[in-house]
């Protein structure tokens, strides 16, 4: 059921709209407001908003229009900013019970970014107790669902925006991943994201600023949507050690790709991450149907054998970073995956990280070597159809017991560790009817490159009905009046 | 003397150009001065001169046939002993590789190398590079040229004490902890230290880190400015590189000095600076704060970086020389065993405090450029100490914890990872360089660069500042 209302229009187009007088952002404003009044009591993907401020900015960046002033690239689009992200009085929890009343009184630097780049903050979007988990889910607020089937996940870390964006509640959301947080939630929902080259999108907050783990990167429902928001979230700054300087208004600059050209390498799995057989038919099937347009197209594993390894340590040092004052004077109102990390984190030994982080430059220098011969890497995007919401993780994978809670992340979380590009874009449904996706990867700082790659293959996938991105029914999730 | 050897790179290369100075004639010039006064100094390790030879007659031929001439073309250049040279002896100054001779070499010298520069000889280095008193079991102490009986800095030593004599026009160096800036200072010639992954590397066994960082080694900033716009280039070997809008390095454009906020600090307001350093640099100060908009005394909060270098550098030894270690400890240094003890004794709660606490320390530094356009401090803090002392352990009756104690001036911005050059500022009152550390915002390079031409240029009008040059006739055998 396409639903056609202001709400659904694309970022771009709205954008362009807006531009032309054609469309208010008052308007589309209302518009959002209204499908989230509608679908968030059933879905549970924005937990705070703030209509009353974000109304004024709508008319103020009305104003600006009819003024005829100069108007930022985002100017008047509405926006959900994922709960991990201090918004200037805008309720802040991070999922966690510690935090659940608390108002930042500034705002991070993506988000100010943002709303300098035009956007209007509507809401927060749901978040697992800091990020922590691929399960939208916390004391906090509860949990999100999958749009497609509420029994299901929604996937995360960012979940609630993966959610808001599928349903037109928001034609833009920020997202942040350490081990697939933007990949899964938009594979599950059927939309866009991209795990940006690390430091491309800076953050003031990022505690271990060294690293390719944590990065903040855009949501929404197209390729170009996402290029969009990029723009208005990258920059150079002297806050994130990774970040550098770059052109950040080329970000949004779509490249034109010939895919005939493209030396392209399939892996189902990278060589050993759980993923389950129906995901790997789907993913083989829609592989098979469009290989022949790529200039090559070739199977063939990257080198991730001690990866498990290495981002288990690495997880363990960054939990011991953010939670260790916490675990220390809150331990009683943590939940179970953060306490669980924390605590495998106290007990790594100096050798041990010594270890991870040396190897961690090892498998990063060996996957630039893999990439000496291809243009992008593409694999599945999920390592299971979505699970039951009241799981806290996938269990068993293929009839395989999964150690703990992010062992089924391999497929996301071993490319983390090399900080390369990555969209995740949807690919159609799976057999069991929600939403599937693939990652595509690109070469380091192949930001540009590898969302053109994506906008190429979005286009073809769109014109077959199988394989076009997915939108579950509005007005079935719709509240009772 | 006025010797082909003396001439600046830039002149040098500008003459090769338009073929009025052959590259033979050159290097036969660097040949001979090495061999004139390096039995005293003892700044080249390894030489390569047959090799060097031919690589010169094959740049002046190609001079001649009216070939494409690249930006270092027929130039000498000398490498520090860390990095590893096709055919040619390299040793990381440690007795476990006193015979190994690479069958490649590392891409900052086959960059270098395919730029037109000449390999001619290796430079001295301490064992694997640890501590700034350039000495090793295999070739022995470096001297400095202004008193051969004391330290020349290290750890890239021979690369300093080689241009301050004039044995090499151009010198590779390396720096974790000051490795390019303390001998630069020590000797009166130029280095920088930029934003790390602007000089690639395909070496670190920790990618994410702000120590290693190569650069280049010269007389003059603009010397070393050409060679950076040679090594600075974008190659995601190293976790850290990032794609360049243009190298905009050769040829650096001055700053007017006059449009600057300036922060200048003794002792980062942390360091323990020796009291006769402590007056120099206020003096030196007192010569040039009027060419600034505005100078002011203030420093970044640096009160936890001292911690936070060593968990880093102990974590990064225990890393690297843990097969050496449990192998061959009995080969190893004192330096590299200190490190890697100190190692074995963190914590998995150490480790996430201090890789915390340096990003702590980048946003802070961060914070001090939104006020201050540069810092400028000392780079050593002591005047250099007899080579047969392996680091100073006092200053001023306060005795010091550990070998890198007397380092803190330059450690402390190598955590945060902001870019520095270091020039030379007259003498000190024991009669050898003293050098200044330009530090500014990260991937500022070029602007950095650009005030330490600036300087440089007001600097050589007063003999009170100008770069000090060691007496060549006195250390000829």
């Amino acid at each position: 059921m396409i639903m056609n209302e202001p709400c659904d229009l694309t970022a771009v187009e709205a954008r362009r709209l807006i531009g032309r007088k054609r469309l208010s952002p008052v308007e589309l404003l209302e518009s959002c407001i209204a499908r989230i009044e509608m679908v968030n009591p059933t879905i549970n993907a924005v937990v705070a908003t703030c209509y009353d401020r974000a109304r004024d900015e709508a008319r103020t960046a009305t104003e600006a229009l009819l003024r005829g002033d100069d108007l930022p690239p985002l100017h008047g689009l509405p926006l959900g900013v994922k709960d991990l992200s201090n918004t200037e009085g805008l309720r802040t929890t991070y999922g966690s019970p510690i935090y659940a009343d608390f108002v930042p009184d500034k705002d991070e630097r993506i988000v100010a970014s943002l709303r300098k780049a035009g956007a209007i903050v509507v809401g927060k979007t749901n978040t697992p107790e800091f990020g922590a988990g691929g399960n939208t889910n916390n004391a906090v607020y509860g949990a999100t669902v999958n749009p497609f089937d509420t029994a299901r996940t929604a996937g995360g870390s960012s979940g609630g925006s993966a959610a808001a964006l599928a349903t037109g509640m928001l034609p833009i959301c920020t997202g942040s991943d350490t081990g697939g947080s933007l990949r899964r939630p938009a594979t599950y929902n059927g939309v866009v994201a991209l795990r940006p080259t690390v430091g491309l999108v800076p953050s003031d907050r990022r505690p271990l600023g060294f690293t390719n783990y944590g990065t903040l990167g855009p949501m929404a429902r197209t390729v170009g949507d996402v290029a969009l928001l990029l723009s208005g979230m990258a920059g150079g700054d002297n806050i994130d050690p990774l970040s550098y300087p770059h052109d950040v208004d080329a970000l949004r600059r779509i490249e034109e790709i010939d895919l005939g050209g493209l030396r392209v390498a399939v892996s189902e799995d990278l060589g050993g991450a759980p993923v389950d057989n129906g995901l790997r038919k789907v993913f083989r099937d829609t592989l098979a149907h469009y290989s022949s347009v790529f200039g090559s197209c070739v199977d063939k594993d990257p080198d991730f054998t001690t990866a498990n390894d290495v981002f288990w340590i690495l997880r363990g040092v960054y939990f011991v970073a953010n939670q260790k004052e916490r675990y220390d004077n809150h331990r009683d109102q943590l939940g179970p995956n953060v306490l669980f990390n924390t605590e495998a984190g106290l007990k790594m030994t100096v050798e041990e990280i010594a270890w991870a982080e040396a190897e961690q430059t090892r498998i990063y220098r060996n996957f630039q070597s893999y990439f000496e011969n291809f243009d992008v890497l593409i694999c599945p995007g999920a390592p299971v159809p979505p699970f039951p919401v009241d799981q806290r993780a996938p269990e068993i994978v293929n009839g395989v017991k999964m150690e703990h809670y992010i062992s089924a992340s391999a497929i996301s979380s071993w490319l983390t560790l090399t900080g390369h590009p990555v969209v995740a874009l949807p690919i159609g449904l799976d057999a069991t009817g929600t939403p599937f996706g693939i990652q595509i990867v690109g070469p380091r700082h192949g930001d540009r490159f590898v969302m053109g790659v994506a906008h190429a293959l979005e286009a073809l996938l769109s014109q077959n009905e199988l394989t076009r991105r997915p939108i579950p029914d509005i007005r079935a999730l719709a509240v009772e009046a | 003397m006025a010797e082909l050897c003396e001439l600046t790179a830039i002149e040098a290369r500008r003459m090769i150009g338009d073929k009025s100075l052959s590259p033979v004639d050159l290097l036969e010039s660097c040949i001979a001065r090495v061999e004139a006064v390096n039995p005293t100094v003892n700044a080249v390790t390894a030489k390569a001169y047959d090799r060097a030879r031919a690589e010169a007659k094959e740049a002046e031929a190609a001079v001649l046939r009216g070939d494409e001439l690249g930006v270092l073309h027929g130039l000498p250049l000398g490498v520090k002993d860390l990095l590893q040279t096709e055919g040619i002896l390299t040793t990381f100054g440690s007795l476990l590789f006193k015979d190994n001779v690479p069958d490649s070499d590392e891409s900052i010298v086959a960059t270098l190398r395919s730029a037109g520069a000449i390999v001619f000889c290796k430079t001295n280095t301490p064992e694997f590079g640890a501590g700034a008193n350039t000495t090793n079991l295999v070739w022995g102490a470096t001297g400095n040229p202004f008193d051969p009986a004391r330290i020349c800095g290290g750890s890239s030593g021979g690369s300093a004490v080689a241009l301050a004599t004039n044995m090499s026009p151009l010198c590779t160096g390396s720096d974790t902890g000051g490795s390019l800036r303390i001998p630069a200072a020590i000797c009166g010639v130029v280095s920088h230290r930029s934003t790390p992954g602007l000089v690639p590397t395909e070496k670190h066994g920790f990618g994410f880190t702000t120590f290693g960082v190569q650069g280049p080694m010269a007389r003059n900033v603009d010397d070393a400015a050409m060679m950076l716009s040679v090594m600075a280039r974008f190659d995601p070997v190293d976790p850290l590189s990032s794609p360049m809008r243009q190298n905009l390095f050769k040829g650096v454009p001055e700053v007017d000095l006059s449009k600057l906020k300036v922060a200048v600090s003794t002792d980062l307001g942390f360091a323990i600076v020796d009291k006769r350093i402590r007056a120099t640099f206020e003096e030196r100060v007192g010569l040039f704060k009027s060419a600034f908009k505005e100078c002011i005394w203030s420093e970044p909060d640096l009160s936890t970086v001292r911690k936070t270098n060593w968990v880093l550098r102990a974590l990064q030894y225990l890393s690297r020389y843990k097969t050496l270690y449990e192998t061959r400890a009995d080969e190893l240094g004192p330096n590299v065993k200190s490190n890697y003890e100190a190692g074995q004794k963190l914590s998995a709660e150490d480790i996430a405090w201090a890789t915390t606490e340096q990003t702590n320390l980048y946003r802070e530094m961060g914070r001090f450029f939104e006020d201050v356009d540069i810092l400028i401090c000392p780079t050593v803090a002591v005047p250099p100490f007899p080579v047969e002392q392996r680091y100073c352990d006092e200053i001023d009756g306060q005795k010091l914890d550990d070998y890198v104690e007397w380092m803190a001036l330059t450690w402390g911005l190598t955590i945060p990872g902001n870019p520095v050059t270091n020039i030379p500022c007259g003498l000190e009152p024991t009669g050898t360089p003293f050098g200044l550390q330009v530090c500014g915002r990260h991937h500022d390079d070029r602007f950095i660069l650009g005030v330490a031409k600036s300087l440089e240029r007001l600097f050589e009008r007063d003999p009170r500042t100008a770069r000090p040059l060691p007496d060549i006739e006195k250390l000829l055998v």
